[in-house]
């Protein structure tokens, strides 16, 4: 055979092979008659899971014969990305997970045209709403018209940044008591200073690649204002304020005198490095249970406390955000009774799920007791350092005092002019040992300018909206700002 | 039928007397025939999926898209405006081609050199060198900055405990977590990375050179180096120019590596335009695809600009060299 | 070979080969950490810094990995998607090429110039245009779609590789070529073989690049994940909240081997080249 006419020949049969390997695609099942056997697509971009997923599905299908659960997870990037184009493609899974856009998340998949409610009508009845403290079923946040459409899936007084972890090996090579944490800035200082100078050890292992940074400065801010980059009393992007200056001039401090890990890492070495008795302090939230346990490091080789405030006392505190209903029934599904059932097996706060999810300390649920299943001294500690007082507080919601916010975008434009621009400015200055003052300044302004011209021009349009919506005058950041303090609508 | 062609010198004078028949003997008709038939398969696939994409995204440059809701938000040349004038989107311009340079300027020598070294008679062992210099490339571009944040880490990576460790260095250096170092860190793991592949296209090139060229100017005296400059350098001009701008091409469109090894930091330091667009666009969801078209076309512009006109320079720059007899 | 060469051959080699040997192992040094790091636990990956040696042998990455990775499903995909995108890459770059190459025709200049501009625009928003083509084709969710997507982005590079590679050949191959009155196609075939060097490098690259694509197969097969590829997989091992890297590695391990296969297969093209054709 020649040359040609064997590529001929290849060309040919790889086309073929294709055609057939093509024409393999099977056609998704839409049956409608109960009893027939159904598929329920479920996608989220938590990979680790996988195999708590396949326990799950093989658990349903017991139970309900006539239901496969294909429940996939990709990563978080490409799942950004893909969702929109299932959708696009009316390739949708029945059941999916998206936070994307903070409280506003239920409007925003809204106007896309992605939802429905949970349930076939919309109603749900009180012995599935009361699974949840009483309060996070709020009319603009998961529900609509009376209709629900979303449910919390993570509790957030005890998940989130704020903790500081500390290796009980290398602190009691430096001649300190891991069970007496330094509890504010200047006995972090010293702490850091001992541990330099008695162990071979670094003592802050802060990871600063892309925006790693915001596990140290979220829970060493908190002290100060808050974690979050706007200000909720004065309605302004608060980098540039003094208290968070301070921080940052305080944490500066911290890495001239050498006491933070060198190198510009990211979270996985950071934590490897704390996790290896290299590094003696690790600041980040209580996902990192689960992550050392990975690593084969448990629970009696580090303990758990609150994180430094600083010398006078806390003058602000962590947000706890009504934010975080995260599975939604897409539009596009064809069994939404089936996935209902499904979701209301899934939320029994004693039931199967429940109880493997907690077993592998993925998250704390916000229906769940969480407390009768994480039992790891670790997980106690959490518990105990949540629940003090002014650890965590529930910060302002904007969409409550403005519904209208709902069909904003001027929030979510400001945040996306250079996503990661306060982080980016941290490191830098803190690298280069330069003021962050006019870097800050510029950041905030931007973002400033952004949020104030653009809500202007959607009032002027009609919307009802301004900068006062964002700005709560008779908030103090070191208290939950509750719900009877909204205007009634 | 590949033995019938015996040395090109020897057939030339016979050939152009008989090519001339030939061609009548060809005619148009074969050629009208054949030549679309032989281009089709290419510009189907090209015009589907390169340039009706390019059409797209000038479209979409036009206005703030985000991907889902159709396309009702028009901007004119918004998106443009606000690319120009953001110091940032300039930033990672200048980087983009500083990285571009160095590595062209770094990669394009040294594996044209391995290539020549790798083919030479004379030496031994040469396949087991030449599949230990292309390995690299079969990593993935995020494995290799994963690896390469591990070793060049101060803490305990291996470059700097070797540094240390043998009394080079007094403390450990960190090359990744400085500005000015940062840079020419990537562009070198992007060099070892990619290695292989220039090393092929250049071994390529250079198989078209038939051997008794050399043999016949080593029979007059000539050495390996001039042998390399007045045999080799003229004859792979137009595949060299290729790989040059294949190079230049690769280089400017730069992200995996930096996304691994620096995440574009220290602070912004390594910021690259790919990066760029991709911070700016698809970090955070809802994404912004007008915006990200708008970057794309113009830093291609921009591009195609500064290597053309480089090389429009250097080809006047010649012809003026060539009218003074300088 | 005289003495004479014989001895210069091995003083040559005898100088050239401990250099390359110790280029071989600092250039190789990555390579090798990043294959133990298979070996490894995660925290004796970190710990054990410079060294090769895994502290214990952690086989238990590569059975994790050929889960989370689905080897199982996605090496058929995988081969599937490289060869065959592989094959039309080459058909089409090579037909294009060589008509771009020998023969003037109305709109070729232009043709050639419109394939190097457009080489210049990065490819970061392509995706969704391409994604409505394929999906306005009906070719979503089928491995045909999948296979036409991935041998439709990059072809630019090979067709200019394989114009200037055939520019590059001497008109009197060609001309004594025509000499037999050979027509259009039997003197493609005649030339095709000389461009060995070219097919031997674009089934290299094509090859790598198809294998370690995640973004198409993704992307084109939504609605039926079992079409996806090793490249997907290898996806899974980035958690919400940490990265499986040993995991990771070892999947690597596994996955390179048929790619270092193709390369070694391949890589005698570029010796055997035109030694047989032209001879003085």
């Amino acid at each position: 055979m020649t040359g040609r006419n064997r590529l001929v020949a290849i060309v040919g049969l790889v086309v073929l092979t294709a055609t057939v390997a093509a024409c393999g695609g099977s056609q998704p099942a839409a049956s409608k008659t109960p009893g027939a056997p159904v598929t329920l697509k479920i996608e989220d971009f938590s990979p680790e899971q996988t195999a708590f997923h396949a326990q799950v599905a093989a658990e349903y299908h017991r139970l309900n014969p006539n239901i496969t659960i294909d429940w996939q997870s990709i990563a978080q990037a490409q799942y950004l990305q893909t969702l929109p184009l299932a959708f696009q493609s009316q390739h949708a899974p029945d059941l999916f997970y998206w936070t994307a856009g903070g409280t506003n998340t239920m409007s925003q998949l809204m106007a896309n045209g992605w939802i429905r409610p949970v349930s076939p009508d919309g109603k749900v009845p009180d012995s599935w709403t009361k699974r949840w403290p009483a309060g996070l079923f709020v009319n603009g946040i998961n529900t609509s018209g009376g209709k629900v459409y979303g449910f919390p899936w993570q509790d957030t007084k005890y998940w989130g940044p704020g903790y500081m972890y500390l290796n009980k090996a290398v602190f009691q090579q430096a001649g300190l008591d891991p069970n007496k944490p330094p509890a504010t800035w200047s006995e972090l200082q010293q702490t850091c200073a001992t541990i330099k100078a008695k162990t071979k050890a670094y003592c802050l292992a802060a990871p600063l690649k892309d925006t790693d940074w915001q596990r140290t400065w979220f829970a060493m801010a908190a002290g100060g204002l808050t974690d979050l980059f706007f200000d909720y009393r004065t309605g302004q992007y608060d980098l540039a304020e003094s208290q968070n200056l301070q921080t940052f001039n305080y944490l500066q401090g911290l890495y001239r005198a050498g006491y933070m890990a060198p190198g510009v890492n990211d979270k996985a070495f950071s934590r490897q490095q704390f996790a290896a008795g290299q590094a003696g302090i690790y600041m980040d939230g209580p996902w990192m249970i689960s992550v050392w346990d990975q690593l084969g490091f448990h629970s009696d080789g580090y303990a758990v406390a609150a994180h430094p405030v600083p010398d006078g006392g806390a003058t602000g505190a962590l947000s706890m955000r009504d934010n975080q209903n995260a599975y939604w029934v897409s539009s596009q599904t064809k069994h939404a009774a089936e996935t209902w059932a499904f979701i209301q097996w899934m939320t029994e706060p004693t039931g199967f799920f429940v109880r493997n999810f907690l077993k592998n300390s993925f998250a704390t649920l916000a229906f769940a007791e969480n407390k009768t299943f994480l039992t790891d001294p670790a997980w106690k500690a959490v518990f105990k350092i949540a629940e003090s007082k002014g650890f965590r507080v529930a910060t302002p919601e904007p969409v409550l005092k403005c519904p209208a916010l709902a069909q904003s975008k001027a929030e979510v434009d400001a945040n996306r002019l250079h996503p990661n621009w306060e982080y980016e400015v941290m490191v830098s200055a803190l690298v280069n040992n330069t003021n962050l003052a006019p870097l800050a300044q510029q950041v905030a302004a931007g973002r400033q300018t952004v949020l104030s011209s653009e809500l202007q021009k959607e009032s002027a349009g009609g919307l009802k909206v301004s900068l006062d919506c964002y700005t709560f005058s008779t908030w103090s950041y070191t208290q939950s700002y509750n719900s009877n303090q909204y205007p009634k609508s | 039928m590949t033995e019938g062609i015996s040395s090109p010198l020897a057939a030339g004078a016979a050939g152009r007397r008989w090519s001339a028949r030939a061609r009548d003997l060809l005619g148009g008709d074969q050629r009208r025939f054949w030549i679309p038939v032989f281009l089709a398969p290419f510009l189907v696939l090209y015009g589907g999926f390169t340039l009706w994409p390019l059409l797209a995204t000038g479209l979409y440059s036009i206005f703030d898209w985000d991907g889902i809701e159709p396309l009702n938000r028009f901007v004119g040349l918004g998106n443009y405006a606000r690319a120009f004038s953001d110091p940032i989107f300039w930033l990672a311009f200048r980087n983009t081609l500083l990285f571009a340079f160095l590595n062209c300027v770094i990669k394009l020598p040294l594996t044209f050199l391995a290539a020549v070294l790798l083919t030479q008679r004379w030496l031994w062992f040469k396949r087991f060198f030449r599949t230990v210099l292309f390995l690299p490339l079969i990593l993935p571009v995020a494995a290799a900055g994963l690896v390469f944040t591990f070793l060049l880490n101060p803490s305990n990576g291996a470059l700097d405990s070797f540094l240390v460790g043998s009394g080079l260095l007094k403390e450990p250096i960190d090359l990744l977590g400085h500005d000015n170092t940062a840079l020419l860190t990537i562009v070198l793991v992007s060099v070892w990375q990619i290695f292989g592949q220039y090393l092929i296209y250049w071994m390529a090139a250079l198989q078209s050179v038939p051997e008794d060229l050399y043999e016949a100017a080593a029979i007059d005296g000539a050495g390996p180096w001039r042998q390399m400059v007045a045999i080799t350098l003229p004859l792979i001009r137009p595949v060299a120019l290729i790989i040059t701008l294949l190079a230049l091409v690769n280089s400017l469109h730069v992200f995996g590596a930096v996304v691994t090894l620096t995440g574009g930091g220290p602070g912004q330091a390594t910021y690259v335009v790919s990066y760029y667009i991709y911070n700016e666009a698809f970090r955070q969801a809802p994404f912004a695809y007008g915006y990200a078209s708008a970057v794309a076309l113009l830093f291609g512009v921009l591009a195609f600009l500064f290597v053309f006109g480089q090389g429009l320079l250097a080809r006047s720059a010649e012809r003026l060299r060539r009218e003074y007899g300088v | 070979m005289t003495r004479v060469v014989m001895r210069r051959e091995l003083r040559r080699n005898l100088v050239v080969i401990p250099i390359l040997l110790v280029i071989g192992c600092v250039w190789l040094y990555p390579f090798l950490w990043s294959l133990s790091t298979a070996f490894k636990t995660q925290l004796g990956a970190f710990t054990s810094g410079a060294s090769l040696i895994p502290d214990h042998l952690e086989l238990d990455n590569f059975s994790r990995a050929w889960i989370t990775a689905g080897f199982q499903q996605y090496f058929l995909n995988t081969a599937i998607y490289a060869g065959a995108s592989t094959v039309i890459e080459l058909g089409k770059s090579a037909l294009c090429g060589y008509v771009l190459a020998r023969y003037r025709f109305p709109g070729r200049d232009l043709l050639y110039k419109l394939v190097v501009a457009t080489l210049f625009v990065p490819v970061a928003t392509v995706i969704i245009p391409q994604f409505q083509l394929v999906e306005s084709l009906g070719l979503l969710n089928s491995r045909l779609g999948v296979i036409l997507a991935m041998s439709g982005g990059a072809g630019a590079l090979y067709v200019l590789l394989f114009t200037s590679y055939f520019e590059g050949l001497p008109q009197e191959l060609f001309d004594a070529a025509t000499v037999d009155g050979a027509g259009f196609l039997q003197t493609f075939r005649l030339m095709l073989p000389l461009a060995r060097p070219v097919i031997g490098a674009l089934v290299i690259f094509q090859f790598i690049y198809s294998w370690n694509d995640f973004n198409i197969p993704l992307i084109f097969t939504l609605g039926q994940p079992d079409l996806q590829n090793l490249a997907v997989g290898m996806l899974n091992f980035q958690g919400t909240h940490s990265m499986d890297s040993t995991g990771f590695a070892a999947g690597m391990t596994i996955s390179f081997l048929p790619v270092l296969l193709i390369f070694l297969i391949f890589q005698g093209y570029f010796v055997r080249g035109l030694e047989g054709a032209v001879k003085g």
